[in-house]
């Protein structure tokens, strides 16, 4: 077991973005729990973007995903939002809490409301994936347009 | 595009802004789910400024609104507003729903769609040659406001004052004098099913209002909650339940007086209508929980054959499920019927149900 750090909390505007993971430029986060094993999960950002989460499909658990690849959607009242792969690997498992309380993403996007466990091919894919200050530029990108 | 007098009281208080009907508007201030919560259980506020308001006076008001209205106006009192009626098109398709004010007895205000402005206003125009009317126009001089919820009356009246306890359902007063200055029209109504009253008033009387409810700690709901709010009700959306080609009898919307004498645009065929009957109904579908949205568009099946379509879905915070309105080929116009909604690939189990939704009023 590695000890858990407090990860460093950054704001951009309204927007959360913690040190301790990656992002992909749609909007997923990507953390190393141990070994291969990774979570996955929406931004902070995006679970502004969509608001009150109402709706978390299901997705296969111990199907293998692509990178790229849809793993499952999140519906809010007024839009539905995809959730792609960020990394090569097989889907672990499907946080099952978000099936009674689709809300825990808006509550906790980083935390709680994790969506998928997955193994991951290899884990140093992680290290082309973007860090705070990259998906911060995705950000601003968007908000430009 | 045209937007709320508000824009910037809106921003100032962190709503997300959008388009509606052509209309920049608050669509919501952070959480849709928990506005339209608030609004059932004590209290919100809600810039409707975006309605049409289309005054029409003269000698020959009252004959022209007959003629264009479904519904029989002539024994509408001063200081009532008619149930829902519509414009029909002389197939009985709908060109707006709206409300009928009677002002005096020869001034009338209608409060329609926004989407439907401009061809209302063109439609108005066009019918009245043949009369003595005035048709103006004050939706973009004026503001309208709703204060909607079961503790409405206890704040209107600390607001306004005690004139205002007596006002029933569709009543209204004119030209009330308060502390914001002049209050042109002030009823009780609201597209909510709860408690409430809509205020018409000069715009900066409006933005003073505003300010007094928000810092009297009543919230703002914007027009997402607005929406799931009235699908709660079953209450229809032009655009979605109602347009040119759907007429009330599918809609079960009845808003038409069933013996109103004189001839009004879309009688004939609306008796037409009622005489051969229906091809298709509308109905509520209540989702099993857990269920993905149904969106406007999705077909509605039993087994593999279609036997509708979906026009507005939504999730009730309140019954903490989907919910769905839909129009059913008039065969399988069953109330209970079991169906499922096609989207994508996915099914979603519903029930076919008459709404309202939840009880109210």
């Amino acid at each position: 077991m590695t000890a858990i750090k407090m990860s460093e909390r950054i704001q951009y505007k309204n927007y959360i973005l913690l040190k301790d993971r990656r992002y992909q430029d749609t909007h997923e986060w990507i953390k190393i729990i141990e070994g291969n094993k990774v979570r996955v999960g929406i931004t902070d950002y995006a679970q502004k973007k969509l608001k009150s989460i109402v709706y978390v499909d299901t997705p296969e658990v111990g199907k293998d995903i692509e990178k790229g690849e849809l793993i499952t959607t999140v519906e809010s009242v007024k839009a539905v939002g995809e959730v792609i792969s960020p990394v090569n690997g097989k889907i672990l498992s499907f946080n099952e809490k978000l099936e009674d309380d689709p809300s825990l993403i808006n509550n906790d996007p980083y935390g709680e409301g994790w969506i998928v466990e997955v193994e991951v091919t290899n884990p140093s894919e992680l290290d082309n994936l973007l860090d705070v200050e990259g998906y911060i530029e995705v950000i601003k990108k968007e908000e430009e347009e | 595009m045209r937007k709320t007098p508000f824009l910037d009281f809106h921003k100032e208080i962190n709503a997300s802004i959008g388009e509606f009907s052509g209309w920049t508007m608050p669509i919501d201030y952070g959480d849709m789910l928990q506005e339209a919560l608030i609004t059932r259980k004590s209290v919100t506020f809600f810039d409707i400024s975006h309605l049409s308001r289309i005054v029409v006076s003269g000698k020959d008001a009252l004959n022209f609104l007959q003629r264009l209205v479904a519904r029989d106006i002539k024994k509408l009192s001063v200081g009532k507003i008619s149930g829902p009626t519509a414009f029909l098109n002389q197939n009985a398709g709908f060109k707006d729903d709206v409300m009928v004010y009677r002002l005096t007895d020869l001034v009338f205000l209608i409060v329609g769609n926004a989407i439907n402005h401009d061809k209302i206003v063109d439609w108005l125009n066009y019918n009245s040659s043949n009369y003595n009317v005035d048709i103006k126009d004050i939706t973009f001089d004026t503001a309208m406001l709703a204060l909607q919820g079961p503790q409405s009356t206890e704040k209107i009246k600390k607001k306004i004052g005690e004139k205002i306890k007596n006002l029933s359902p569709l009543n209204f007063l004119t030209n009330i004098k308060t502390k914001y200055g002049e209050i042109k029209l002030i009823s009780y109504s609201g597209w909510t099913g709860e408690a409430g009253y809509e205020i018409i008033c000069d715009i900066d009387v409006g933005e003073k209002i505003l300010r007094d409810l928000y810092q009297e700690k009543i919230l703002p709901a914007g027009l997402g909650a607005r929406d799931i709010l009235r699908i709660e009700m079953g209450y229809n959306l032009y655009g979605n339940e109602i347009n040119e080609n759907i007429n009330p009898i599918e809609a079960k919307y009845w808003i038409f007086s069933w013996k109103k004498e004189e001839d009004y645009i879309g009688k004939k065929a609306l008796f037409n209508i009622l005489k051969n009957g229906v091809e298709k109904v509308k109905y509520g579908l209540l989702v099993k929980k857990g269920s993905p949205l149904p969106r406007k568009g999705m077909k509605i099946y039993i087994e593999d054959k279609e036997i509708g379509f979906i026009t507005s879905g939504t999730f009730s915070p309140l019954l903490k499920t989907p919910i769905a309105l839909g129009y059913i080929n008039s065969k399988h116009s069953i109330l209970g019927l079991k169906v499922k909604i096609f989207k994508g690939n996915k099914e979603i189990d519903a029930k076919l149900v008459e709404p309202p939704f939840i009880k109210r009023l």
